[in-house]
């Protein structure tokens, strides 16, 4: 190995020496680049980049929850877009059927990319930080319509079917603004707090519609 | 024969590198010669050399691949918007909805208060004017809104009928009054531009169709065939906006 011999070293050879600042100078060229080459190895290969929120934090419970509760809107929705009476109505219904379905695309989508399912052994609203918002005693989240209610308003027609469904979705609404807000706060990824806040924004608002078109066809707020 | 060749170039560079690494020692037996100057190390140099050029390039590298992993977020592109020479940027607060007419602070207005019913943003081309009311309501669904002078000319409407006709979030109608040519709305932002040409005109709708960032309702349906099929006009009713009791209650804050 050592016999080789190119013009430089047999320059050094015959020289013999090397002048010892020199050596250390390029000895410590030679340690900086390799730290930042390595460096920038770690950015390039995205070690120690930020891990996805894990199984309990609150982005995972937001978009498990959140999922759920506009799973049920989504079915609400739906029978007043194809049979609500009022074309107002009707095209309410199918903003907040196609809003809400592309919503809950998005929060599965992040639970994939996260490397998580909708199915989860955490209880619903476990990741919540408050009081006072457990779910009622027979598993429902908040706003949420029982299975009777359901079966209820597919049963109906025509102008009590418009009312009944402002009723509930208002009530819907309502229930899971908590939850939204609780996610615009405490979700760690921006975008699930710009999701969580801008939902909890719409939901308000279109609160105040749907109160405003209940109350042109005569009807009352649920308790 | 790549591979030939490179094995052969490592075995030399790593024989200089033992050679002028591991034998000799700088030592002090032999004065200094008078006539030449110190013999440089050039092994050791080269070596360093190519240690600098493959750290540059590692370097070079990942800051490529940072700023382009960066540039495409929506955060980006709605900084980059934000950035475009002669737009106005607004804040307005979301989903207010109002069957009056109303009267907006801005022409054409991009932003507040609006009709509970959306026009069709389905890469819509209207040949007539719409309602103010249902347009910012579709720019709230994420739509980039389109409107030009009626007097532009034909092969300019064209240019803007291919960037709006069959993409989704897209629509434009003509605009009596209109203050330039050409002018782009999305919720909260407005561009003026003097021709179709403008390169701003591409800028601004990459930067903002559907851009998750600055659409209030992200997800929302651009469809309404109800109002596709028989477009609701400004009309006198629409046009006299100052007709309304209630003060408008979006008053936009300048960002």
């Amino acid at each position: 190995m050592v016999t080789t011999s190119g013009g430089a070293d047999s320059a050094t050879a015959t020289g013999g020496r090397w002048s010892p600042p020199l050596v250390a100078v390029l000895a410590a060229v030679v340690a900086i680049c390799l730290l930042a080459a390595g460096g920038a190895l770690v950015l390039i290969t995205g070690v120690g980049s930020t891990r996805p929120p894990a199984e309990s934090s609150a982005d995972a419970g937001f978009a498990r929850d959140m999922s759920a509760h506009h799973a049920q809107a989504v079915e609400m929705a739906q029978v007043v877009r194809d049979r609500g009476s009022d074309p107002a109505l009707r095209l309410l219904a199918y903003d907040i059927e196609t809003t809400q379905l592309s919503q809950i695309g998005q929060m599965r989508g992040w639970l994939q990319s996260w490397g998580l399912t909708p199915e989860s052994d955490q209880p619903r609203m476990a990741w919540m930080s408050g009081h006072g918002h457990a779910v009622s005693t027979d598993g429902l989240m908040p706003g949420m319509a029982t299975t009777a209610e359901l079966d209820r308003l597919k049963s109906l027609t025509g102008r009590q079917l418009d009312v009944y469904f402002l009723q509930l979705m208002i009530r819907h609404h309502r229930g899971g603004l908590e939850m939204a807000q609780e996610g615009a706060e405490h979700a760690s990824l921006g975008y699930v707090r710009d999701l969580a806040s801008k939902t909890a924004g719409s939901q308000q608002a279109e609160v105040v519609t749907m109160e405003q078109l209940l109350r042109e066809r005569g009807g009352q707020p649920l308790p | 024969m790549p591979p030939k060749g490179k094995t052969a170039a490592r075995s030399t560079t790593s024989a200089k590198g033992a050679s002028s690494g591991g034998g000799r020692r700088p030592g002090r037996k032999t004065p200094p010669p008078i006539t030449v100057g110190k013999p440089k190390p050039w092994g050791l140099i080269a070596m360093t050399m190519v240690v600098v050029l493959f750290a540059a390039g590692v370097i070079g590298y990942a800051v490529y691949r940072l700023n382009e992993s960066k540039k495409n977020t929506p955060e980006a592109k709605a900084a980059d918007a934000a950035a475009i020479p002669g737009i106005v940027v607004k804040d307005y607060p979301q989903g207010l909805h109002k069957q009056t007419p109303i009267k907006y602070d801005e022409s054409p207005p991009f932003g507040g208060e609006h009709d509970p019913t959306w026009a069709d943003c389905t890469g819509t081309v209207y040949a007539q004017p719409i309602r103010n009311e249902n347009a910012v309501h579709m720019l709230e669904h994420g739509a980039v809104w389109i409107t030009y002078r009626p007097d532009l000319p034909a092969n300019q409407v064209d240019e803007l009928k291919e960037k709006v006709d069959g993409v989704e979030q897209m629509a434009m109608s003509p605009y009596p009054g209109l203050k330039t040519a050409v002018s782009l709305q999305s919720w909260g932002r407005q561009l003026f531009v003097d021709s179709a040409e403008d390169p701003r005109v591409e800028r601004f709708i990459k930067d903002l169709r559907l851009n998750p960032v600055t659409t209030p309702e992200y997800g929302a349906s651009c469809v309404n065939p109800q109002f596709k099929a028989a477009p609701r006009t400004p009309g006198p009713t629409g046009a006299a906006g100052s007709a309304s009791p209630s003060a408008p209650a979006s008053s936009p804050t300048e960002r």
